[in-house]
């Protein structure tokens, strides 16, 4: 795929491509995942080493999108408090007085989110799937629209709380960036340093236009042949010793949303099944675990994807 | 997907284990003690060899247990051949193969020479509870095949799932393979000659006490399917065989008498029937007196009787008809003679007696008359446990003991006519039998048997005669169920007022169930083994017959059972095909546009999106690429956005129209 930098773009989502094309140099599949993801209103998980620009990337959709941003950093220490906001005795009115913690903002950049304990990682996924949050009987919206980009180090590196299956299962889409490419890597030695660059991008779109999007995102046809091709899959999953769990319906609604999305980041008005498998490892990768661990999940999910038929 | 050097997990074979325990369970009482006990230590020593680390055999071992083996099955039987020493060979080959057994396909092999052990089982028993038990084996080793090919271990249940679904799916076939694989006169397969020995049934010699034996003996000797109505229980009498000498203590059939000629003068409704004969391993066939039709595996012997053409082995099932009918011709001088010789152990008593009944009656059924009073009327006894007689049985019984049953009654009622000079001889059959209503059949057991006589007379014949009724009307009216019952209620014989009978014969309702449930599971057997055992070649050209099929050659029933296979293999084709088969115009016209394609040599993968194979195509065909791209757009916009009937006309146009030469070069 082409790398889209044609600034005259006329539509906002071509814009916003472009603009993150800018930063994220020769990741053009990452970037679209992650914008569907944003789109279908789900939430991104991304997984890969350290310095890959997992970071960069979460940066530059907010500035892009024009949306606030916090970052969290996960340590060992991190106490839910700390994400979600603590209530301070006030001396004056002698009330306690909540402080919304970082969480209440648009992009939630949750960086290493599994450096932290459980405790701290669930007080996050829950807000993540209620998109709300509540302190000592107080429930508090949080705002619109509301992303969460989480980073994740392999698990296998030191020091380090994997998510367990039920959490990984509330992120809509797991990517990993991966090495950049040898053309793509010498523009970025040779660049200037990526965070002054997002820190000169100029929103595209705002807040109302990206939750217009996301509704648009919502009317993108599917029909009952591509629902079909979607079943066959997750009877699939299901059926095959090769996976220790098939997928859930939650896994399902995901897959068509995600699709949606990538259909409509791909101006059209209706999902292929190429859209279902396009988008179909990175919303399975992190839902299916291999019985055998001697084999790896992406080949198992593109098996999956070679052998059950377009209906 | 075998992997034949794949090694299986220690659980996978337990299931063979299990498998070749049910296989061979039945066959151990076939088998001689120490071939059991050798098969199932072999077993043994390879589970412990898996679980518990035993030592297990090198190669020259296990070369010295099979030439063992061969050795000892050969001092058993005499033979590595025939049905017992094969199957024990066998039973004790699938053991060495299995303790030497170590990747996959060798397990596999073990399963496999299962199938062949269950089939083989076939020689001993054909019976129904056998047949189910086989299925049960069947299910079981096919289960095991399955676990044998599954990477992981998963629940009993899913490999015995999936073996059921296999074998009810394999139903079909199953049954137009067993209806129209050619069956050939004769067998295909002849049973084994030691296939059915040791049957207990009436013999062609008669001893005091041996129908005395029979009468303990429920086992059925025949089931009988009438046509028309049934005869009444006294009318039942069926001919197996007549004795014409004795030596004043045992009676023979003896030699063979040359065949009545003439034929003889019918009357009476003729009854038709069907006999299913069990194993007796005699020639003889039964018939009710008197048949006057021979059956195509018999021919007819003298005294109305009909004998097989080789021994009753196995069941044997043939339609008759009898009627009632005599001979008036003259009687033979060599029949004469055999039909009056006295024993030389005749006592003048006896003769004594026959005299003076031939002295009082000129006429021959006066004489016999009076000797049917005679016991009637002196203190006889009918009874199933007659004190033991002496050298001269005939004189014992008529003076002193007078305690006895049918043979006792009919060997004296011989001798005497013989001594009054009326030619007779004895029948010996079964009489009577028990209705089954559920299966409307009459099932006659062993217990049945009895025996009575024939008299010739002048312009009659030979008559029947049966001087047991005369002492026990019941046993000839009611059946020899309800003589024992009667005796075993210490109830007199023959001297009961219908009353007191008729109590005397009302079953409780337990007795009633349990005759009930009796004669469901009988009814059960015989219709397995009408339509199962017993489907041979006539069976085969009958239910041919019935689908129009007349005089089928081997040939032609094996080229129509090909094509019965293939018919039923493309119906359930087309049937799967059928359930998949979209009636989406859309879909059809897609389908033509790739056929055309696939035509050219770019083949459409089942899981290859319309687009993504849009692309793969105009690298070959860029002449094309509009058309292609029309289409494929037409296609998706059709099937997943909302297309519009116009759109699918445009569409169906373009696909008609649309013609791709060989592959361009690229």
């Amino acid at each position: 795929m082409s790398v889209a930098t044609n600034p005259a773009a006329t539509s906002p989502v071509d814009a916003l491509l472009a603009q993150l094309d800018q930063i994220i140099v020769g990741k053009s599949e990452q970037t679209r995942l992650a914008l569907a993801c944003l789109l279908a209103r789900g939430h991104l998980l991304i997984e890969d080493l350290p310095g890959m620009g997992k970071t960069t990337l979460a940066h530059a959709l907010a500035a892009a999108t024009g949306l606030n941003f916090n970052r969290v950093q996960f340590t060992s220490d991190l106490l839910p408090a700390d994400i979600i906001g603590v209530s301070i005795y006030q001396q004056e009115d002698h009330r306690f007085q909540f402080h919304p913690g970082p969480i209440f903002t648009n992009v939630v950049l949750a960086d290493e989110i599994n450096r932290a304990t459980p405790k701290a990682q669930s007080a996050l996924l829950e807000a993540m799937e209620e998109r709300q949050v509540s302190v000592e009987g107080t429930t508090y919206e949080l705002p619109k629209p509301f992303f969460v980009i989480a980073t994740q180090n392999p698990r296998h590196l030191v020091g380090t709380f994997p998510l367990p299956e039920s959490q990984l299962d509330r992120f809509l889409i797991r990517i990993e960036m991966g090495y950049p490419g040898r053309e793509a890597e010498r523009e970025l030695l040779k660049g200037e340093d990526r965070r002054d660059l997002y820190r000169s991008i100029k929103p595209v779109v705002d807040g109302p236009q990206l939750l217009a999007l996301q509704e648009q995102v919502h009317q993108v046809h599917v029909s009952d042949a591509l629902l079909e091709y979607v079943q066959d899959l997750l009877a699939a999953s299901r059926s095959t010793s090769q996976f220790a769990n098939g997928l859930s319906p939650r896994a399902g609604l995901g897959l068509v949303q995600a699709a949606r999305a990538w259909a409509f980041v791909h101006h059209r008005k209706m999902v292929l099944p190429e859209d279902i498998q396009s988008v179909a490892l990175s919303v399975m990768i992190h839902r299916l675990h291999p019985a055998d661990t001697g084999q790896a999940a992406p080949e198992l999910v593109q098996q999956l994807l070679d052998t059950v038929p377009i209906p | 997907m075998a992997r034949p050097q794949h090694h299986p997990d220690a659980s996978a074979l337990n299931w063979i284990i299990a498998s070749a325990v049910v296989v061979l369970a039945p066959l151990t009482l076939e088998f001689p003690l120490w071939l059991s006990f050798a098969v199932a230590g072999l077993f043994a020593w390879r589970y412990a060899g898996l679980h518990h680390g035993w030592y297990q055999p090198g190669r020259i071992v296990r070369y010295a247990l099979t030439f063992f083996l061969a050795g000892a099955v050969f001092k058993e039987y005499g033979t590595l051949l025939g049905r017992d020493a094969g199957m024990a060979m066998l039973a004790g080959l699938i053991a060495l193969k299995f303790i030497e057994s170590r990747t996959i396909r060798d397990y596999l092999l073990v399963a496999f020479l299962l199938y062949l052990v269950i089939a083989g089982d076939f020689f001993y028993s054909q019976s129904l509870a056998h047949g189910g038990y086989m299925i049960i084996a069947v299910l079981v080793c096919t289960a095991t095949l399955i676990r044998l090919n599954q990477d992981h271990a998963r629940l009993p249940i899913v490999s015995f799932r999936l073996a059921g679904t296999l074998l009810l799916k394999a139903l079909p076939l199953m049954l137009v393979m067993y209806l129209l694989f050619p069956r050939l006169q004769g067998g295909l397969w002849g049973l084994p000659s030691d296939a059915y020995a040791g049957r207990t049934g009436l013999s062609d010699s008669m001893n005091p006490g041996s129908i005395n034996q029979l009468s303990q003996n429920t086992e059925p000797a025949f089931r009988v399917e009438f046509d028309g109505d049934v005869p009444a229980n006294k009318d039942l009498y069926w001919r197996a065989l007549v004795m014409w000498d004795t030596d004043g203590r045992e009676w023979r059939a003896g030699k063979m008498m040359p065949l009545e000629t003439g034929e003889p003068k019918k009357f009476g409704e003729p009854v038709s029937y069907t006999i299913t004969l069990e194993p007796s391993n005699k020639p003889w066939l039964v018939a009710l007196d008197r048949p006057s039709t021979i059956p195509k595996l018999a021919f007819p012997r003298s005294g109305y009787l009909i004998q097989g053409r080789s021994l009753v082995k196995k069941r044997v099932r043939y339609d008759m008809q009898s009627q009632a009918q005599q001979r008036t011709d003259k009687i033979g001088d060599v029949t004469r003679q055999r039909s009056l010789a006295l024993p030389d152990n005749t006592s003048d008593r006896v003769r004594r007696l026959a005299a003076s009944w031939r002295s009082q009656y000129v006429n021959d059924r006066d004489v016999a008359q009076a000797a049917l009073r005679y016991f009637n009327q002196n203190e006889f006894v009918y009874t199933l446990e007659p004190p033991l007689l002496g050298q001269n049985p005939v004189d014992e019984f008529l003076f002193e003991t007078r305690r006895g049953f049918c043979e006792h009654y009919a060997t004296s009622f011989a001798t005497l006519m013989r001594a009054a000079g009326i030619p007779s001889r004895i029948v010996v059959g079964y009489q009577g039998g028990e209705y089954n209503e559920g299966g409307e059949y009459m099932i006659v057991r062993q217990s049945d048997a009895h025996s009575w006589n024939e008299l010739w007379l002048p312009n009659e014949g030979w008559v029947r005669v049966d001087p047991t009724g005369a002492i026990a009307p019941e046993r000839i009216e009611l059946g020899s169920d309800a003589v024992r019952r009667l005796s075993s209620q210490g109830l007199p014989l023959g001297s009961l007022s219908p009353e007191l009978l008729e109590q005397a014969m009302k079953l409780g309702a337990m007795a009633r169930a349990w005759r009930n449930s009796r004669m469901l599971w009988d009814n059960i057997n015989l219709q397995w083994y009408r339509w199962i055992s017993d489907y041979t070649f006539e069976r085969q050209e009958k239910f041919l017959n019935n689908l129009g099929v007349y005089a089928p050659t081997w040939l032609g029933m094996l080229a129509g059972l090909l094509g019965g296979v293939a018919l039923l293999t493309f119906a359930f084709a087309w049937a799967m095909r059928l359930r998949r088969r979209t009636r989406d115009p859309v879909v059809v016209a897609y389908n033509q546009f790739s056929r055309k394609l696939a035509r050219a040599g770019i083949v459409r993968g089942s899981s290859e999106g319309a687009k993504a194979f849009s692309e793969r195509v105009v690298l070959s065909f860029p002449g094309q690429i509009a058309a292609i791209d029309s289409i494929t757009n037409m296609y998706n916009e059709l099937r997943y956005g909302d297309g519009s009937e116009e759109l699918l006309v445009k569409m169906q146009k373009l696909v008609r129209d649309f013609s791709v030469g060989k592959k361009e070069a690229v």
